[in-house]
């Protein structure tokens, strides 16, 4: 028996453990009550995140398909079939018809490695990766009123706050670990909990006040919040003063918003909305956290800076236990998008438009730099629907559950000249490719993840990989030295030594440092600068926060008499993402089997269902059968979906509308018809 | 058994393991790595930890691990082959260090898995386990074996006993194999006088006064009629469903069954399982007699506190609190039990 500390690779709340070793297999794992996270505490997936590991299913050979199967073949023959199908089709289409997606579940090195590599050998920003479709609002709101796109505080401080508002985030479900700080805040500390929600959650039973607003309103009800905070004086006029600007436009638009008409839009009562300003404004310190149920509207980067304002006009950002808190999903998405896995930035947000910055890259990578913006996820599905694009490469994602509108997802895959997918298991992207890699898994490399408050943290290799497996970023240079691109390294610690030189924010952040640390938070510019656990202390990252003028725009797509549902989609404790993984552990599939629609009683009532009876959802993109939980948890004419469950897709029915700076895709908010099936 | 007892040197205490683990026994000892304690397999320049509170992983995963292969199989023909896994236990092992507290539990485990069948997976490593039990010196923040009759002493189901005494460990002996392993390395022994007999008895009663947390175990017949009492309630609307507390418990001995097929071959194995989990009793069809969490948190409370008792005459509790310590909303044991039963 060997124990080996790691990063757990499912949510970003970055828990860490021991696997359990025995004769080259991972049997368990072991909590460790040292961790400043985890503290000897995980959740149920922490506590089974062995058991995929070692599932039959994982994929052990290279595929290449021959006659329309996949078969298996030589490392040999599938590298050099990537790497010279890429060429043919960036010398006869030129670079920018290549796009790349990178993966926020591998590390920060393969992320790098990959957005290198979509760089320098192809020569396309084309490069993005899942992040895009949780929180590419956060990074492009957050960016635009602060300086930068982060969780501003960090976890623990969380437990000392005495106001927390939680808006868009069933955090009990998705980020188990932080929100038992919030637990702990309310029962030890006194601490109020203000949730904003449609539907009943757990943390429901603790907040002394829960406003459940209309799905995609949430612009309406901050505004009105604001609007209340004003005119009862309870704004920080010296915060407003010294340390933001645009304050007097914003003012001017939120005077508009009144309890009452806010009412109207959003259906939370205008006296509910006085208690929220109130409440919130006279805390000493206040937190703000949100994730997607902020993110994921046509309005996701207007719903963020919303929240921004919301921080700044009561002065809670910069200080101990306030902020702005986006709650990332993956493991690593904050490590993909600090890495540079993005089709507007290299590593730590340095912009592709900057001519020195590029000129920088250029040098160290020995290429020429491309200058024009890439496409972002659902872009590239789009420009290979429409024949632009021509290849794409896909590390570790799995767009045919994850992205919205999946049978146009699969039309635009199927028209590739060229598909290859590295993956560890044969997802339903990797069926449709025409070479799959092998990957290792993260009890079989080493290499670190960023969790959500900026820590970067180290995986450690358990075991061996199964068969012929490959580290990912070993797989990606491969490819590149077979394309004519001498990209070599030694080892995951190699190419973060080249992260450091190119990377202000990363510059201090080397494994003995992390090791002994238990991780570092960046911003973390020299090597002995301890990290940063709060952002924007006396200063913003941009100077002066900035206020945005917001008005409120409904959803791309409402109700109507044909559709008369609002679908929201979602996650859920016992499972990640696409299922990939905890599909594959038995403790976890057995806990939820299958998918489910969570409808009203009253609904369910009136198209005649009862609980666990089948049901087909409908919307105007496609239809699903599933079986319905019925619950007063979630209003009359409200429907929710997790999108785990390849059986029951969530991701057939949404909409691919996108809002319009982030891309992000509405998974929120469509129209939706439900019936009851014989 | 012996009367003798005996001291060693703490300085002498890695010594006398590296020479045991010489003796073709497997040696497992507390030690420190990644800032925290756990029980590893003892390696020559290992530093033992003697003074520490008790792992937060119990010794059961020596005996149950999480993971366990019971059976291979194979296809042959139109069937398959089967073969009992050979357990990885096939040299003696001695494990070293291991608490009252939790000699209590493996004693817990035993009653079940040697009832109506013999779980010959489970008592073949315990079989062929030396227990080198140790008495804790520093009760942790949510430790209460005492209240349980677990500790912070041990009276049987050991083979060696030590307490820490200051500069020296005091050894109980309590098998013929526990004697006998003192006599492959006696170098290390001395015979223990009256002095520090007394030094012993010190130390226990030292320790039994340092326990923050009691659970009024008298009480406990309360329970019964609690079965109604909304605290279960307030505990489960708390509860993150995260398993932690069976799978930490060193007397939660539930597991779960599967079978992984790769290509022809197979294995069957199994893992721990817990009342907590909702898919733990839900039946084919769906239909689950425990599908609210506040039934889970009274199974799980009944069975370690009454109805184990009702039929083996002992607690399935032995107060060790890691139940508590790895739970991430902090719902404590003793506090919400006392509650429950009026307890103090
Ligand atoms: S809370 Fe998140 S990081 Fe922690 S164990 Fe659970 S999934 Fe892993
Ligand atoms: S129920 Fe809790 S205190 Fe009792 S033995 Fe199990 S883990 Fe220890
Ligand atoms: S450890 Fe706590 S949160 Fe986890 S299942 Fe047990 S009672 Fe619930």
């Amino acid at each position: 028996m060997e124990k080996v500390i790691t990063t757990c690779p499912y949510c970003g709340s970055g828990c860490s453990y021991f696997l359990c070793v025995e004769d080259g297999k991972v049997i368990g794992v072991a909590p460790n009550r040292v961790h400043p996270i985890s503290k000897g505490r995980l959740c149920v997936k922490g506590w089974n995140a062995h058991e995929f590991v070692h599932h039959p299913g994982r994929l052990t050979k290279p595929l290449i398909r021959k006659g329309g199967n996949l078969v298996e073949a030589s490392w040999d023959e599938a590298l050099d079939m990537v790497a010279n199908r890429l060429k043919g089709i960036k010398e006869k289409s030129g670079s920018d018809s290549i796009g790349v997606l990178s993966s926020a579940k591998c590390t920060n090195e393969e992320n790098f490695v990959m957005m290198k590599f979509a760089r320098a050998v192809i020569g396309t920003n084309n490069v993005d990766h899942c992040a895009r479709l949780c929180h590419a609002s956060t990074v492009a709101g957050l960016a635009r009123a602060f300086g930068s796109g982060a969780m501003t505080n960090s976890i623990d401080e969380l437990e000392h706050a005495d106001v927390i508002l939680v808006t868009g985030s069933n955090t009990i479900e998705q980020h188990p670990l932080i929100a038992v700080r919030i637990l702990k805040a309310v029962r030890d500390h006194g601490a109020k909990l203000i949730l904003v929600d449609p539907r009943s959650i757990q943390l429901s039973k603790f907040a002394v006040i829960h406003a459940k607003h209309k799905p995609g309103t949430d612009v309406a009800w901050i505004n009105g919040v604001m609007n209340v905070i004003i005119n009862e004086g309870l704004a920080d006029e010296e915060f407003i003063k010294t340390r933001t600007e645009g304050f007097e436009e914003m003012k001017k638009l939120v005077m508009d918003y009144t309890p009452e008409k806010v009412e109207e839009i959003t259906t939370i009562p205008a006296d509910t909305i006085r208690e929220i300003a109130r409440t919130y404004a006279r805390a000493s310190a206040a937190s703000i956290v949100y994730s997607m149920g902020i993110t994921q509207h046509t309005t996701g980067t207007d719903n963020v800076l919303s929240c921004a304002n919301l921080a700044m006009i009561t002065g809670n950002v910069g200080k101990p236990s306030t902020g702005v808190n986006p709650l990332r999903g993956q493991n690593n998405v904050q490590g993909a998008c600090d890495l540079g896995a993005l089709p507007v930035v290299y590593s730590g947000y340095q912009s592709v438009a900057d001519e020195n910055v590029r000129k920088k890259f250029s040098e160290a990578w020995g290429a020429e730099m491309p200058s024009a913006p890439g496409l972002t996820v659902v872009e590239m599905v789009n420009a290979a629907a429409d024949g632009k694009l021509k290849g794409l490469y896909i590390m570790g994602e799995n767009p045919m559950l994850s992205d919205p509108d999946l049978s146009h997802v699969k039309e635009g895959l199927e028209k590739l000249e060229f598909l290859v997918v590295q993956d560890i298991f044969l997802t339903e992207t990797a069926e449709l490719a025409d070479v799959v890699l092998p990957a290792e898994s993260y009890a079989e490399k080493t290499g670190t993840f960023t969790n959500t408050e900026r820590r970067v943290q180290l995986v450690n290799k358990a075991v061996e990989a199964p068969g012929e497996a490959r580290p990912d970023w070993d797989i990606v240079s491969d490819v590149a030295r077979r394309m004519g691109y001498d990209m070599k390294y030694n080892s995951a610690e190699d190419i973060m030594t080249e992260i450091n030189k190119l990377t202000p924010s990363y510059t201090g952040i080397t494994y003995q440092r992390i090791r002994e640390n238990w991780g570092l938070a960046w911003p973390c510019p020299t090597l002995d600068h301890p990290g940063t656990p709060y952002l924007h202390k006396d200063k913003f990252t941009r100077g002066l926060g900035s206020f945005h003028a917001v008005p409120f725009k409904p959803p791309a797509e409402e109700t109507d008499d044909e559709y008369p549902f609002i679908l929201s989609t979602g996650r859920m404790l016992e499972h990640f993402h696409t299922g990939t993984m905890t599909r594959r552990s038995d403790t976890l599939d057995r806990e939820v089997p299958k998918g489910f629609i969570e409808m009203n009683p009253k609904d369910a009532d009136a198209i005649g269902v009862r609980n666990n009876w089948p049901v087909r959802v409908t919307t105007r993109r496609g239809s699903v059968v599933t079986t319905a939980r019925v619950t007063d948890g979630i209003p009359e004419k409200m429907l929710f979906m997790p999108f785990h469950f390849r059986e029951a897709a969530a991701n057939m029915l949404t909409n691919p509308a996108l809002d319009p700076i982030a891309k992000i895709p509405e998974f929120k908010v469509c129209a939706a018809t439900v019936e009851g099936v014989q | 058994m012996a009367e003798k007892a005996y001291t060693v040197k703490l300085g002498d205490v890695s010594r006398l393991l590296g020479k045991i683990a010489k003796e073709k026994y497997d040696v497992i000892v507390p030690t420190t790595q990644d800032g925290d304690v756990l029980y590893l397999p003892f390696k020559d320049g290992m530093g033992v930890v003697m003074d520490h509170g008790n792992p937060l992983t119990p010794p059961k995963e020596f005996f149950l691990p999480q993971t366990d292969e019971l059976v291979k199989y194979k296809k042959e023909g139109k069937g398959f082959k089967a073969e009992v896994a050979k357990s990885s236990l096939d040299c003696k092992r001695v494990l070293f260090g291991i608490r009252p507290c939790d000699v209590h539990a493996l004693m817990c485990i035993d009653l079940p898995f040697k009832d109506t069948y013999d779980d010959s997976y489970y008592l073949q490593k315990r079989a062929n386990t030396l227990i080198l039990a140790m008495t804790c010196n520093e009760p942790g923040d949510n430790c209460f074996c005492a209240s349980m009759g677990c500790g912070p002493d041990l009276d049987d189901n050991y083979d060696l006993l030590f307490t820490n005494i200051g500069d020296m460990l005091y050894v109980k002996v309590g098998t013929d194999e526990g004697k006998n392993l003192i006599d492959t390395a006696p170098e290390f022994f001395d015979e223990a006088d009256k002095k520090d007999a007394k030094a012993r008895s010190a130390k226990i009663k030292e320790v039994e006064n340092k326990f923050k947390r009691k659970l009024d175990t008298k009480k406990l017949g309360r329970l019964k009629d609690k079965f109604d009492d909304p605290t279960w309630q307030e505990m489960a609307d708390r509860c993150i469903k995260c398993g932690g507390c069976n799978y930490i418990c060193p007397s939660c001995y539930c597991f779960n069954v599967v079978d992984r097929t790769y290509g022809d071959d197979g294995v069957r194995e199994r893992s721990w399982d817990g009342c907590m989990l909702e898919g733990f009793t839900r039946m084919a069809g769906g239909a689950n007699p425990r599908q609210a969490n506040v039934e889970r948190m009274k199974q799980r409370y009944y069975h370690k506190l009454q109805y184990f008792n009702d039929r083996y005459g002992r607690h399935l509790c032995v107060g060790c609190g890691r139940c508590t310590d790895v739970c991430p909303v902090e719902i404590n044991m003793v506090d919400y039990v006392n509650k429950i039963i009026g307890g103090a």
